[in-house]
């Protein structure tokens, strides 16, 4: 079946063709989640909002883009979503500490570091790794995610986000020196 | 210090490289149940809020018909028509035009 008949049948609320379109993108959505939210238990909540928001959303979709295409910039736009929410809540959490309403704000994290799919081994290294894409702006953060994480073509990031091959270059190389930076500092912290 | 400089550019490169063992992780099999569960719930929700929302809706735009209703009636001057009728009424009774009315049309169907 063809992509637009699958389409015609999600927009006439077609219960079989739903659950089928979950199946196909529930592994890529929970992959791109965990790389922007390195939680399982947040990276399922963003899937389950993911695929409401397709439901809610199908009949805006005018298929100009790929059905795939879509749903990763929904993705995006959910996990970026839910970091935001994460951050105002710490801020909030932080402001209440200082007027003593909050008793440990060491205790708030914006997420509780537990990707599955990291070896014991590299656990360490990869949270570190984590934490400093974390201290990416935006752009960048989505090209290097969605490139090194879900492993996209710069041409389908181009489509994701809605910009120019060039952009995805220039932000993927500024991404690269950040992450060297940011990593080198910590290093040369830790005295390593 | 040359030492520390290769040690640590070494420690980046490996950071960095570790992102590429990181294995895809398998979707929890209960998801699309869960999933169904929250349709379901919205789907719930949204006709709830379509029963509360509804006759507020309604309330709102019956109050706001009759509003503009009375204010039309008002500026043509529907209210100040019935004084006029009430004071041609209390005329006509005053000077009993009604009664010879009523006497005309007598004569008139006798004459038929």
């Amino acid at each position: 079946m063809d992509e637009t008949q699958i389409i015609k049948q999600l927009k006439e609320g077609n219960e079989v063709a739903f659950k089928n379109m979950v199946d196909t993108f529930q592994e890529k959505v929970l992959n791109t989640s965990l790389g922007f939210v390195p939680s399982l238990h947040d990276a399922e909540d963003i899937v389950q909002e993911v695929f409401l928001e397709v439901f809610r959303s199908i009949n805006k979709f005018r298929g100009d883009s790929k059905l795939s295409t879509w749903i990763y910039r929904i993705t995006t736009t959910k996990c970026l979503e839910h970091i935001r929410a994460k951050k105002r809540e710490k801020r909030k959490s932080f402001f209440q500490s200082l007027i003593g309403m909050h008793e440990n704000v060491d205790r708030i994290k914006v997420f509780d570091y537990n990707h599955p799919g990291v070896l014991l081994e590299n656990k360490e290294r990869s949270k570190t790794l984590f934490a400093a894409i974390e201290k990416l702006p935006e752009k960048q953060r989505v090209a290097f995610t969605l490139h090194k994480i879900e492993g996209l073509s710069y041409q389908e990031i181009t489509s994701i986000m809605e910009t120019s091959l060039s952009s995805i270059e220039s932000l993927m190389f500024r991404a690269k020196k950040n992450l060297q930076k940011t990593l080198g500092n910590f290093y040369n912290n830790n005295n390593c | 210090m040359k030492n520390k400089k290769i040690n640590i550019d070494q420690e980046v490169k490996t950071t960095m490289e570790s992102i590429d063992q990181i294995k895809r992780v398998e979707v929890n099999p209960f998801l699309f149940t869960r999933l169904q569960e929250k349709l379901g719930q919205e789907l719930e929700v949204g006709t709830v809020k379509t029963g509360i929302r509804f006759p507020v809706w309604q309330f709102a735009m019956v109050v706001a018909l009759l509003f503009i209703n009375g204010f039309a009636l008002k500026e043509l001057g529907f209210f100040n028509k019935i004084t006029e009728t009430a004071s041609i009424d209390e005329f006509a009774n005053e000077y009993a035009l009604a009664e010879n009315e009523e006497e005309d049309l007598d004569y008139l169907s006798l004459n038929d």
